[in-house]
């Protein structure tokens, strides 16, 4: 009757891949395109996991670009510190060999100007090899190659150039018995290529761009404001000194003395006092408070302040006398050194505890950050795991009771048909073998509703609605 | 507290069809004669042996563990 019913149908008429392919179709509809016996699918408890790894995903991902940002941060902060490193030399340059040309042109009285001339070139020359093996070290790092420093317009501002120039110098002033001509000039060039490199230096090794307050506005001193005082400084003693030398000066040199010192207060002290007053407030906002920074920066501060107010004070006073000046020579060069010395120790002092503030505060702290991330990452993963197992437990385990529970279900009933089947043919039922067999379908019944109980709070919940079997 | 011999008992059924169904079957067919597990013996084993051995049977499949279920039921009974 079936095969008859179906003869005659579109479906029937259709070529055997026709067929084919409807019978797939329509089987995957139905859910029918894995077998189970063929092909294991996947456990419930694996996909749960599967579900619960591919969320740690995003997480792992994100804790990457923590980590990632951490290091960038470190990474800056160690470039900086070499940048202190690099510029050690160059202010080492800058003091002696400025000293060198204060002491070419004035010899305080009393001293041996041979001695005096030869300590500070030997200072010069130490710096200068300083130099050259810090530009070994951090040469390239820094970019202070010849390609990066044209692409920067600061073609010469490199070792070689100092070491020329300082050469020159040292051959040109000899024992320093006589001033040679246009000499103020080279060192006025060896000079101006190690500010050069100075800002270079601040530029490639990130100092420029320090984010935190306390060490920016200490790099703005140790960086820019400290040398830019320290050569200011030579400038004006030279002219002062030259001024005081001749017993008369024009009205230009005056008023240039006039406005060295306006700046040299402006300029320079108001500004390196403001930046050193706000490092040491905000010293504490930032990784916690320096100790060894509060406790060394204030005495150093203290004498650069009282020398550069004494010299600024004796530049006023040479630049207000009318005529001939009343200062000495000895008294005004003693007063410039003095001032100059002090912010050349303001320095040391200040860069030593920017790398303090570099490494101690910044560095271990994003170290410690980085280390409190990854375990914190660590204690939410294994917590997501635990949950994840315990939640893949709850669902599974009912499952399997539900399974174990429908695989004899299965046989029983199989069992049951064979034994009505067996009674049936006997013709005479046996009431005991019928009350057992209606005893156990009861029984699985009953086993069947709880199981189906059981199913549907894994499915909708403890709280949701029977459903009616 | 229930007997060895009813432990015994149901550790047989157990191992023929299984711990989810196994247990249900031996107390059913005890409750419909009212066999108490605490007083159970081997006269009331003889009771009630091919009850729970017809019970049983019905969920095993191959015919050859039938037979050798219902032979070890039926020796603990003697």
């Amino acid at each position: 009757m079936k095969m008859a019913a179906c003869v005659g149908t579109n479906a029937f008429r259709r070529s055997p891949e026709g067929r084919d392919a409807k019978e797939r179709s329509a089987n995957l509809r139905k859910g029918k395109h894995m077998n189970s016996e063929e092909k294991p699918s996947m456990g419930v408890g694996r996909k749960i996991f599967v579900v619960a790894a591919s969320f740690s995903l995003p997480i792992a991902v994100l804790v990457y670009f923590v980590i990632v940002n951490i290091n960038r941060t470190i990474d800056f902060t160690r470039m900086e510190m070499i940048g202190n490193a690099y510029q050690r030399p160059l202010e080492g340059l800058l003091r002696h060999i400025e000293q060198h040309q204060i002491l070419l042109h004035h010899v305080p009285a009393g001293s041996d100007s041979a001695a005096a001339l030869d300590a500070e070139k030997r200072a010069a020359d130490k710096a200068l090899d300083d130099l050259k093996d810090a530009t070994e070290k951090y040469g390239v790092t820094l970019k202070f190659t010849d390609e990066e420093l044209n692409k920067r317009q600061r073609q010469g501002s490199k070792y070689e150039t100092v070491e020329k120039d300082w050469r020159d110098i040292e051959a040109a002033a000899g024992s320093g018995k006589q001033i040679p001509a246009g000499i103020d000039a080279k060192y006025g060039d060896v000079v101006a290529v190690l500010r050069t490199m100075i800002t270079h230096m601040g530029d490639i090794s990130n100092l420029i761009l320090d984010p935190e307050l306390d060490t920016y506005y200490t790099t703005s001193n140790t960086l820019v404001n400290l040398p830019q005082t320290q050569d200011r400084l030579a400038q004006v003693i030279a002219l002062g000194s030259a001024v005081i030398a001749r017993g008369s000066m024009t009205i230009a040199e005056r008023t240039q003395l006039a406005v060295y010192a306006s700046m040299l207060q402006a300029d320079d002290l108001d500004v390196i006092n403001s930046n050193t007053q706000t490092a040491l407030n905000e010293d504490p906002n930032f990784h916690g408070t320096s100790a060894s920074l509060q406790a060394n920066v204030p005495p150093v501060w203290k004498n650069f302040q009282a020398a550069q107010t004494h010299f600024i004070e004796l530049t006023k006073q040479l630049a207000a006398s009318s005529g001939k000046p009343t200062l000495t020579v000895d008294e005004y060069i003693s007063a410039g050194v003095t001032a100059r010395e002090s912010s050349f120790r303001f320095w040391d002092v200040s860069i030593q505890e920017l790398d303090v503030m570099l490494d101690h505060g910044r560095i271990q702290d994003y170290d410690t950050r980085k280390i409190v991330a990854l375990l914190l990452s660590a204690l939410a993963l294994f917590i997501a795991c635990i949950l994840a197992y315990w939640m893949t437990l709850s669902i599974t385990n009912p499952l399997m009771k539900l399974a174990r529970t429908l695989g004899p279900g299965a046989a029983l009933l199989r069992g049951s048909i064979e034994q009505i089947n067996e009674e049936t043919n006997k013709g005479k039922p046996d009431p005991q073998m019928t009350a057992v067999i209606c005893g156990e379908l009861s029984a699985h019944v009953d086993d069947m509703n709880r199981s189906v109980q059981a199913l549907q709070s894994i499915v909708f919940g403890a709280t949701s609605p029977t459903v009616q079997s | 507290m229930a007997t060895i011999l009813y432990k015994d008992v149901v550790s047989a059924v157990v191992a023929a069809v299984g711990a989810e169904k196994g247990p249900g079957i031996v107390e059913r067919q005890l409750q419909s004669k009212g066999i108490s597990p605490d007083k159970f013996d081997a006269a009331q084993l003889q009771d009630v042996v091919v009850a729970i051995c017809a019970a049983a049977k019905l969920y095993i499949a191959d015919p050859g563990k039938k037979v050798s279920f219902e032979a070890g039921l039926r020796a603990m009974a003697k």
